[in-house]
């Protein structure tokens, strides 16, 4: 058995900041020291079995890629962004704080929509996240969205998709 | 066996639960209401390992779901 823990913090060499996330000790959280200390215990001897680190990006990244059709698949692979289909035009997922927009009246604008605390999450949670909101509750996601057409300044959601489809 | 799968800093934390275990059902219903109520998070059912696109937004606990993802609510970067 293998117990996990997550790193929250690097200390300094060779001391990490670390939180036992299975097992009778989960929730713990202490400092990590590399290599033995004599009257020091070790983290096994502490949690009862042998541990290991949990790879969070990993772990993201194998969810966000089930839920990728797969042409988004193909272009996640090749590109490292995907496109999502939506009632007001396509959205281009892959680049923190710069997602393209290209409403089906035609133009294009910059959106930025993170999850709360998008920080703490590895980067591949955050398309999950985006690309769940965007299938369920589209007008969610374009609601909150800040946007911005190319050379002007960044404006607070809503965004104005009822202009934007507007055919002229 | 259902499972609800927390997005976190250790990408997602899973709770799994048998439909005759009505104990286990009943803890991960409170975390569902918990979640949605306290944290605003979204949650959406969707057959195991199947695309975003056969996923559903769901507003309260459906323990015959397969998985339950847990996402955070959404705000302008």
């Amino acid at each position: 058995m293998v117990a996990g823990y997550l790193v929250l913090d690097e200390l300094g060499p060779g001391r990490q900041l670390i939180r036992i996330t299975t097992g009778e000790r989960a929730g713990t959280e202490l400092v990590l020291i590399a290599g033995y200390l004599p009257g020091v215990p070790r983290l096994a001897d502490l949690v009862g079995e042998e541990v290991a680190p949990i790879d969070a990006d990993g772990v993201a990244e194998r969810l966000l890629l089930s839920l990728l059709d797969r042409q988004q698949r193909a272009e996640w692979d090749a590109l490292g962004t995907f496109c999502v289909e939506t009632p007001w035009g396509r959205v281009r997922l892959g680049r923190l704080y710069d997602i393209a927009f290209k409403p089906s009246g035609g133009g294009g604008l910059r959106l930025c929509v993170v999850p709360d605390d998008h920080l703490s999450l590895p980067l591949c949670d955050i398309w999950a996240n985006l690309l769940l909101v965007l299938r369920g509750d589209p007008a969610q996601f374009f609601r909150v969205a800040n946007w911005q057409r190319e050379g002007e300044r960044w404006h607070v959601g809503p965004v104005p998709l009822d202009q934007l489809n507007r055919v002229g | 066996m259902g499972t609800m799968r927390i997005l976190d800093s250790s990408g997602d934390t899973a709770v799994a639960w048998e439909l005759d275990d009505l104990e286990a059902v009943r803890a991960a219903e409170e975390q569902f209401s918990r979640l949605v109520t306290r944290e605003r998070r979204m949650a959406f059912a969707r057959p195991a390992g199947t695309a975003a696109g056969d996923s559903e937004l769901i507003r309260a606990f459906d323990p015959t779901a397969e998985e339950i993802i847990m996402m955070r609510a959404i705000q302008g970067g």
